[in-house]
């Protein structure tokens, strides 16, 4: 891979900027997004960061900083992040069509030569200019050191892009923490400091391949300069998992739907969980046999949660609610489907909770109804005891209007 | 056989502004063509399987966004309340353009003019004066009207 270089793009505090597009106002004045239920916050303007607020910081414990310094506040927005991010990946697809979506705000673009700082500087213009959101650009010849670039365009404010060529490598690993590095997490730096590697650059040293694990070396030969990572264009996780089936037997009555569909619901939500992942949208599709609906003769809706979920409760009662919108059709459906869409990996969903307690033990439910089902196919089911098991309704009193998604939510203009 | 609406298409032709009014919304198919295998369409590559609008109206979707107008400040060019606005983001706005631009921290919806290295905003009703911007002020360009939608029933 001699003369690639990966660029990773990622926005500066996303969920903030894609509020403020539409509230110009609050260009330089302390915005915040909180998870949901409204509990801890999961974004912050750099006005925000200045004050101290940490990230993850519950918002009962900064009720006065938010009076004193006047904070804006906004409940998370999925719908409208998820629809500016489309829109963001959408130029950069058109500059570099080998581009992986690594999160909701981020991509790593992989060039066949060094792009030129004019290319460069034109992305950050576009995306400004085109959607408003301010971008960084880390470039290197790995993955791993684009990762550490970026982090760079961002600290040191350098017109948002750094580029790591061969000069600069040691120095930059010498003032690089080990957590700083992308695949490091607290314990592996903890575990590493108790040998004595601190930095990046004592990592590089000392690496020794008979004792370190894959992911070490792996990082290893990415800071030297060693790709190890390509671009995953078709990732072996599935972006979106669906189950259908064209009936013998048209069916037409919401019970025997819903029988049907649950069907599909588990089977596409346990595929979910085996890959380690999460879905923010459920969608319910139906086709009926003939042109009886207008002259739409098929039915397609879906909902999307507003924290992306593994746990087949949640998507049954997505189930049932959009089972109540089918419309009668005298001749009833022929063809009927389940999808999940907005599929994230379950390590990035930091991003979107911070109730990870909640979400661990809805893991380890989904863990044990597979390990059961495996054991009794066929035998073992979920079902609703009662409407408020689990509830996709959470608690938004912050919420910014639908500006891209609802008609009567468009921004007004005078 | 499907049943199609009819369509009306009206234009304002004393108007200034770029745009097409529609009594509904809906998505026709042009016809219906079955072409079987082996023989040719006689009509060769002109079918078009139906009229979008989104095709029509909406050029560059990443840099498109859809407002809503309130108030008069347009109603000469035809812009009343309620009106929907389709701004694309990606454009230059040239001399004469509707644009919305954030003044000082608003949106508003005005036509452009440059004269004497200064930039106006000019409203479409003897109601309302121009606005000259003067350094002092806080003002981006946000995006460039093309087109205008009015659901008249």
């Amino acid at each position: 891979m001699a003369g690639v270089f990966f660029a990773l793009v990622d926005c500066n505090n996303f969920f903030v900027s894609c509020e403020r597009i539409f509230r110009p106002n609050l260009k330089n004045k302390p915005v915040m997004v909180l998870s949901n239920n409204d509990g801890c916050i999961i974004a912050r303007s750099d006005e925000v960061k200045k004050i101290g607020i940490k990230m993850g910081q519950p918002l009962h414990e900064v009720r006065d900083l938010v009076e004193r310094f006047g904070i804006s506040i906004f409940s998370a927005n999925f719908r409208l992040y998820s629809d500016i991010s489309k829109r963001v990946f959408g130029i950069l697809v058109d500059y570099c069509p080998e581009i992986e979506i690594y999160s909701i705000d981020e991509a790593f673009l992989k060039f066949a030569k060094l792009p030129t700082v004019n290319l460069v500087e034109e992305i950050i213009y576009k995306i400004k200019k085109d959607i408003g959101v301010d971008v960084s650009i880390g470039i290197a010849k790995t993955k791993t050191l684009s990762k550490l670039a970026n982090k760079f365009a961002k600290e040191h404010k350098i017109g948002f892009k750094f580029t790591i060529n061969e000069l600069d490598i040691e120095s930059i690993l010498r003032q690089t923490k080990l957590g700083d590095l992308w695949g490091i997490g607290k314990g592996l730096e903890n575990q590493l400091n108790r040998d004595g590697v601190y930095t990046a650059y004592d990592l590089v040293q000392v690496n020794n391949p008979i004792f370190s694990t894959v992911v070490v070396s792996r990082i290893v030969n990415e800071l030297r300069g060693k790709s190890a990572l390509d671009v995953s264009l078709v990732s072996d996780k599935k972006k979106s998992l669906t189950m259908s089936r064209t009936l013998r037997k048209v069916t037409s009555t919401k019970e025997s739907l819903y029988i049907i569909c649950k069907e599909f619901t588990y089977k596409v939500v346990s595929r979910l969980h085996k890959q380690r992942s999460l879905a923010f949208t459920f969608g319910l599709y139906l086709r009926s046999s003939k042109y009886k609906l207008g002259f739409k003769n098929f039915f397609l809706e879906t909902i999307t949660l507003d924290s992306p979920s593994c746990f087949i409760p949640d998507f049954l009662k997505c189930l049932q609610n959009l089972i109540n919108k089918v419309p009668r059709v005298e001749d009833g459906f022929k063809k009927i489907g389940v999808v999940l869409l907005n599929i994230i990996d379950i390590s990035d969903s930091q991003k979107y909770l911070f109730e990870l307690e909640t979400n661990n033990s809805k893991s380890k439910l989904m863990d044990a109804f597979r390990e059961i089902s495996n054991k009794f196919p066929n035998k073992i089911s979920f079902d609703l005891i009662d409407n408020n098991f689990v509830s996709t309704l959470q608690t938004k009193k912050h919420l910014s209007p639908g500006y891209t998604y609802r008609w009567s939510d468009l921004l007004t203009v005078k | 056989m499907v049943e199609r609406p009819a369509v009306n298409r009206l234009v304002t032709g004393s108007s200034p502004v770029r745009g097409v009014f529609l009594i509904c919304m809906v998505k026709l198919p042009l016809y219906l063509e079955l072409i079987k295998a082996g023989f040719p369409s006689p009509t060769g590559n002109d079918i078009e399987s139906y009229l979008s609008l989104d095709e029509y109206l909406i050029k560059n979707k990443n840099s498109t966004f859809f407002v809503r107008v309130s108030g008069d400040s347009m109603v000469d060019d035809g812009i009343v309340s309620n009106d929907i606005l389709i701004v694309d983001r990606s454009l230059e706005p040239n001399r004469e353009d509707i644009i919305i631009a954030c003044l000082n921290g608003e949106f508003t919806v005005k036509r452009i003019k440059y004269k004497d290295g200064f930039v106006y905003l000019i409203p479409a009703n003897s109601k309302y004066k121009e606005i000259k911007i003067l350094p002092e002020d806080d003002f981006t360009v946000w995006g460039v009207v093309t087109s205008l939608i009015r659901k008249i029933k």
